[in-house]
């Protein structure tokens, strides 16, 4: 991520972030960002969160 | 019995001795605030010591009737479960002073039990960090070596337990924080499934992650707590409806046919030698109880991680941002920089992270509980670290830091798993070392139960720091 749209991200919430945490912010998420990007992409059309609440009752004993 | 022999006793065995009059709940209570004030010097662990109302407490229990399970036990939680009217800290600057609105469920049906609390304990601010550091009330440290941190955000639970100033306690894990502090200062302990211990009156930090379980000396003790504040309740809508089994009777069945799981991937990268040797220790420790040891292959867990990041960081960024508005100086920089990084992430990642879930867990059933009935695996696969090393302010070299702390116990958050947590030995520099048992969504059952025949044949649970 850009450090200039993570620090205007930050501060459309009225808070002031330190030089040291938007560049934190930054690098951080884009790691993010990479990691799951491939997994993001294949989810199907009709993945949605409560499916979760669903799996963890179909596996239990 | 004398007070040595007392603090030496699990709350399973307290609570007998005090239902057999062999000793009472005063005498209890005396030798554990003595304890806690001989060690909370050395230790901080604890926030509040609410010696009084405990004493007095204690002498009404001595005359009325058992009223459950724990009838005159003191216990002792993290700062954020509320009673109603008191104060809960959560570990922070910000809620020092405000009453809290309700009790917790889960303080309720403790003291529906009989359980006694004598106080509450140190963690980290707003449960947000992996450590134990606290900047506000100062960090709280391992009995097994006070520099050393103790693992977090449970820090005083996990504490107070290990140095017998304690007999159980209550912590709570959105990323690890009751498995981080159990291994760290050599407890047991248990993280139930997501959703199946009621958060109502509890500090919420992310409403998809935070899970409720009990720090304790025994495996023993962490069923029969988590069986006595599990269940559905009607103050929290996510909590599952379905029936507690009675764990405490399940755990007495053998474990002989068990397929206990090694993963093949992620628990053993770049793991600490001797981390490794005790995991082997403990793994033949269950072959020789018949369990059947598998080498299993996991899914890639690195994105599962990355994911819970995108909703624990989001979900607390949102429940903190008018705070971080107006009165951003209150939070520790550490707590500041992480809670603000959550205001930066896209709805349409948190959302994708939550997506996700179903299938990361639908794909790790079939891959590992076809197979196996556990998994087994180290908690932390690195040394314990230091105070000193890991004070660290909010920058991207603390995200790696803390990333390697958790690196072991995320996955599991994301994907809701039950995790028992015991003892399995001591590093070369007597730093405590603890195995995960890790069991498919609503089997807390087959981890206790193994857990449980895992301490009936070692002794690392019995063992105390010389504080």
């Amino acid at each position: 991520m850009n450090p200039t749209l993570a620090k205007t991200l930050i501060e459309e919430h009225g808070v002031q972030p330190s030089p040291t945490h938007v560049e934190a912010t930054a690098n951080i998420l884009a790691s993010l960002f990479k990691t799951t990007a491939d997994p993001f992409a294949r989810l199907p059309l009709e993945a949605e969160p409560a499916a979760f609440v669903l799996e963890q009752r179909r596996q239990a004993p | 019995m004398s007070p040595d022999e007392i603090l030496g006793l699990s709350c399973t065995q307290l609570a007998a001795a005090i239902r057999e009059r062999r000793t009472t709940a005063l005498a209890s209570m005396e030798a554990v605030l003595e304890r806690a004030r001989e060690v909370q010097p050395k230790l901080n662990c604890f926030l509040r010591i609410d010696e009084d109302r405990a004493l007095e407490a204690a002498r009404q229990a001595d005359r009325q009737p058992a009223r459950g399970p724990l009838h005159g036990v003191p216990m002792a939680h993290k700062d954020m479960y509320y009673r109603e009217g008191v104060a809960s800290s959560c570990g922070s600057k910000i809620l020092r002073e405000r009453p809290a609105p309700a009790t917790a469920t889960a303080l309720e049906r403790l003291d529906a039990a009989g359980a006694i609390q004598f106080g509450v304990l140190n963690m980290t601010e707003f449960a947000l960090g992996p450590t134990g550091h606290n900047w506000h009330y100062g960090h709280c440290r391992n009995p097994w070596n006070p520099e050393r941190i103790t693992g977090g955000s449970s820090s005083g639970t996990g504490a107070s337990v290990a140095a017998r100033a304690n007999f159980a306690g209550l912590g709570s894990d959105t990323g690890g924080s009751i498995r981080l502090p159990a291994a760290m200062c050599g407890t047991s302990a248990i993280k139930p499934t997501y959703a199946r211990v009621s958060r109502a009156g509890a500090m919420p930090l992310s409403h998809s992650l935070d899970t409720v379980g009990p720090l304790t000396r025994t495996v023993e003790d962490a069923a029969l707590i988590a069986q006595l504040i599990s269940g559905p309740d009607p103050r929290d809508p996510t909590c599952d409806p379905r029936p507690v089994p009675n764990w405490v009777n399940e755990i007495e069945k053998p474990v002989k046919g068990l397929r206990v799981g090694r993963p093949r991937q992620h628990f053993y990268d770049e793991c600490d030698p001797q981390i490794a040797a005790a995991m082997g220790a403990s793994l033949e420790a269950f072959g020789r109880l018949g369990a059947k040891i598998v080498e299993v292959d996991l899914p890639e867990l690195t994105a599962y991680s990355a994911a819970a990041v995108f909703i624990s960081t989001a979900e607390a960024a949102t429940l903190h941002r008018e705070w971080l508005r107006t009165r951003a100086d209150d939070y520790s920089d550490q707590v500041r920089g992480r809670l603000m990084q959550g205001l930066a992430i896209p709805a349409t990642a948190y959302i994708d992270a939550l997506r996700l879930r179903g299938t990361a867990l639908a794909e790790f059933c079939a891959q590992v509980f076809s197979k196996v009935d556990l998994l087994h695996a180290p908690v932390l696969g690195i040394a314990t670290p230091t105070i000193a090393e890991t004070e660290l302010g909010w920058s991207e070299r603390t995200a790696a830091v803390l990333a390697r702390i958790t690196r072991l116990t995320r996955p599991g958050s994301y994907l809701g798993l039950p995790t028992v947590c015991a003892n399995a030995g001591y590093s070369r520099d007597g730093m405590p070392i603890g195995l995960q048992l890790v069991a498919r969504p609503f089997d807390e059952a087959t981890a206790l139960r193994a857990g449980h025949a895992f301490q009936r044949a070692t002794d690392w649970h019995l063992r105390q720091p010389g504080l």
